[in-house]
């Protein structure tokens, strides 16, 4: 069985935004939960293309949603995290928390 | 007189939608520029239309990346195409633009009579089109979850001949100003050079 990588630090940003929005979730709420919570400016396209990444190693699922006129006659794509998704998610935090605990306050240089 | 306000909802941008049609894969291409129409939407009625169109086109723009390299994960064989493509306008682009004038003009500096260390030159920079050319293949059409070896034996080996037979046939068999050590050093180095641009490139595909 191949070993399972970590996820990179984008892939855990859209998951977290995932577990926070629940399974109403869909590009523009993702956009603005990373936006707002993390500050930094990121494109709905990276958004979209990591969803289909994670969406490929069955971290996501996806399913449409109605179309509205608000959208241009489009529908939405709902997205929602697996249990895969989930333990992949747990794997990665513990091996961040694993790496920096202990490293705040930052420690004095030796004189 | 009072002037009657535009009702109609304003549409975005056309020409920016239509590079998201081309670059986006079909299972996402609706969601995303329907995500697109609702916010840009959203944001003209706090907006005005200049302020709303700036920021599709700068979603459009910094997004066309990440939807290109998808929809090229997805439809190999564009992704095949385009890497060959590459490569070729890669060490095409080398040899006439780098490394014909940087040995020619070596060669013009030092009032060379012999043009062996020109050449040798030549051919040193042409391989470097060649590192770039495997870097480039690698980068579009190697698969992230699959082992660089396997990437290399289903990708890289098959495109790398088609780059490379036009011009190794041409370097052994149609020029007589080609001397061995020439070709000794093209078909010597054009694998590992093949191989080494194939590994940076694949660098940057695993982020």
């Amino acid at each position: 069985m191949p070993k399972e990588k970590n996820l990179g630090e984008f892939e855990i940003l859209v998951l977290a935004a995932l577990v926070h929005l629940g399974r109403e979730a869909y590009g523009v709420s993702i956009w603005q939960e990373i936006e707002t919570r993390t500050g930094q400016t990121v494109s709905l396209g990276a958004i979209y293309a990591t969803l289909h990444r994670l969406e490929k190693k069955s971290h996501v699922l996806s399913r449409m949603g109605a179309a509205t006129n608000e959208r241009g006659g489009r529908a939405k794509r709902h997205y929602e995290i697996t249990d895969g998704g989930k333990a992949q998610f747990e794997k990665s935090l513990t091996v961040l928390k694993n790496m920096t605990s202990g490293i705040a306050p930052w420690p004095e240089a030796p004189a | 007189m009072n002037e009657c306000p535009d009702t109609t909802p304003g549409k975005p941008p056309v020409f920016a939608t239509m590079l998201i049609r081309l670059s986006t894969m079909n299972d996402i291409r609706q969601a995303f520029l329907g995500d697109l129409e609702e916010e840009y939407r959203g944001r003209l009625t706090k907006a005005d239309k200049h302020q709303a169109d700036t920021w599709y086109w700068q979603q459009a723009a910094r997004s066309l990346p990440h939807l290109a390299r998808t929809a090229a994960g997805q439809t190999q064989l564009l992704a095949l195409i385009g890497a060959t493509i590459a490569g070729y306008l890669t060490v095409t682009v080398f040899d006439i633009y780098v490394a014909r004038n940087a040995a020619s003009a070596y060669a013009r500096a030092y009032e060379l009579e012999s043009y062996l260390i020109p050449r040798l030159i030549y051919f040193l920079l042409k391989l470097s089109g060649v590192v770039s050319a495997g870097g480039l293949i690698s980068y579009l059409t190697f698969k992230t979850d699959a082992p660089f070896w396997k990437n290399v034996r289903n990708r890289l080996a098959p495109l790398g001949l088609l780059l490379i037979l036009p011009a190794t046939w041409l370097v052994l068999y149609q020029s007589a100003d080609y001397s061995s050590v020439y070709r000794l050093i093209w078909l010597a180095g054009i694998a590992p050079c093949l191989l080494a641009g194939a590994w940076v490139g694949a660098r940057f595909t695993k982020r």
